[in-house]
């Protein structure tokens, strides 16, 4: 085993992981913030939304920009966390401690959002390319009053915001930010109460929007 | 887990292997109870009398031992699905039936017996020592703080025993993952006063494809250890050596 094992060891994978890590934050989380404050504008009624989305599909470079900082990102740590789950095994029937769990839920919750980012591209930003549609306050209402649609929404949801916060958590400790046990501790909590807030604003953006 | 007080008879369930390539089988032993019993003991009952609960007759039970004190980790197995030292695995605090495998993450010898070689292999990998030739008297080496020396007393409890990659589910056959022991000796040997010098070439060698990264934080590791090692702070130790490193070229 330990043969194969060496076979194995080259330096390029450790610059992949930690651009794994790096990308997850810079600019993944970044843009999430960014777009759950630009859905709150929903809470502001259908024009000042409108208003929003007409702002920043006007932005210039919008397709570079898209694909530079959102696109190609989401998908290299996308492609990279899949590998991840390959390379994991679970043992929480012996060892059921809460970390534990939390290292199996960031697996599920990554795959159960990346099932769901992928839906919501295709819906909002592809679809109506495609079929050339207008992607607005009505189509967004439309979408959310669907029982299924707006199930999967809170599903992936719940996956993305815990993805999100506890990848926040694993971040610090993969860069050396917090490294006892303490800092640990007080950055779970900090990017709990983080991630319960941006669900929470999500949440009551797409209630709000069904009207 | 009130079967504290007084009881007839054990039951231990052990999972048997003849050698590397023969088919597992669990035989189940009947013991008579005596108080402050523990694993190891179970299982030189066991080889007194090899002999199955039904009767049928067997081969003694291979494990390994040495310290009985729960300093060596020789004695590790899995014990009722978790690992451990089976000498400090009293029979009085476990549920039962008892159910006795080897570790799963190790060549198998036979048994109860591992091979945990692939340890050693990666405290050679991770350069877990202080290079001194020893050729001339180099003079007395720098003095250690009292805090340095309690912090690295602490890692220095380390013993091989392989609990800690048990426990840990990056660390497996898909995985290239060195596991906790390595890093924290690494950490252990860049934090000795001679040690430092060669602090650079320990994390280099940890930023490499199953190097510290690979860690994925499920932290096993500090809950197994027999030790109480910091496993976790040192690995997150060795990531900020890492991002040092990587940062290094900025000073060029």
């Amino acid at each position: 085993m330990s043969e194969s094992v060496a076979e194995k060891i080259d330096v390029k994978h450790f610059y992949l992981r930690r651009i794994h890590s790096l990308l997850g934050v810079f600019p993944v989380s970044i843009f999430l913030v960014e777009h759950m404050i630009a859905n709150a504008f929903i809470l502001k009624g259908p024009e000042a939304y409108n208003g929003v989305i007409n702002l920043l599909r006007s932005l210039p470079y919008l397709i570079p920009i898209e694909i530079t900082f959102i696109g190609l990102p989401i998908f290299l740590h996308a492609v990279y966390g899949i590998y991840i789950c390959y390379t994991s095994s679970l043992n929480l029937k012996s060892y059921g401690y809460a970390k534990n769990w939390f290292y199996f839920l960031q697996r599920v919750s990554g795959l159960i959002a990346l099932a769901f980012i992928a839906y919501h591209i295709w819906d909002f930003r592809i679809a109506s390319e495609v079929f050339h549609f207008e992607v607005n306050y009505e189509a967004v209402r439309r979408s959310m009053r669907v029982p299924w649609i707006f199930s999967f929404y809170v599903v992936g949801l719940v996956a993305t915001m815990f993805h999100f916060a506890n990848g926040l958590w694993l971040f610090c400790i993969t860069w050396g930010i917090t490294i006892g046990k303490k800092s640990q501790r007080i950055s779970g909590i900090i990017f709990s109460v983080i991630g319960f807030a941006l669900f929470a604003m999500a949440l009551q953006s797409i209630i709000v929007v069904r009207g | 887990m009130n079967q504290t007080i007084k009881r007839e008879d054990i039951e231990i369930k052990i999972k048997r292997q003849e050698g590397p390539n023969s088919p597992a089988r669990w035989e189940t032993f009947s013991l008579k109870y005596r108080p402050g019993m523990n694993v190891i003991s179970c299982l030189m009952e066991i080889r007194k009398k090899p002999q199955t609960k039904e009767g049928m007759k067997t081969t003694p039970v291979c494990w390994e031992q040495n310290c009985l004190e729960e300093v060596c980790g020789a004695c590790t197995m899995v014990i009722n699905g978790r690992v451990r030292q089976s000498c400090t695995a009293l029979v009085d605090k476990l549920e039962h039936p008892l159910r006795i495998e080897p570790m799963s993450k190790f060549p198998l010898v036979r048994d109860l017996v591992v091979n945990r070689s692939s340890m050693f292999e990666s405290l050679k990998k991770v350069k877990a020592w202080v290079p001194v030739d020893g050729t001339y008297d180099l003079g007395p080496g720098p003095r250690m703080s009292p805090k340095e020396a309690q912090y690295r007393y602490e890692l220095s409890k380390c013993m091989t025993c392989g609990c800690c990659l048990e426990a840990c589910p990056q660390y497996n056959p898909q995985s290239a993952f060195i596991g906790p022991a390595a890093i924290s000796q690494a950490v252990l040997f860049n934090a000795h006063p001679t040690g430092k010098r060669n602090a650079s070439e320990r994390t280099r060698s940890l930023m490499v494809s199953g190097g510290a990264q690979d860690c994925g934080n499920a932290q096993n590791c500090v809950q197994v250890c027999p030790q109480n090692i910091p496993l976790t702070q040192s690995i997150a130790e060795m990531n900020r050596d890492i991002t040092k490193e990587l940062f290094g070229f900025l000073k060029e």
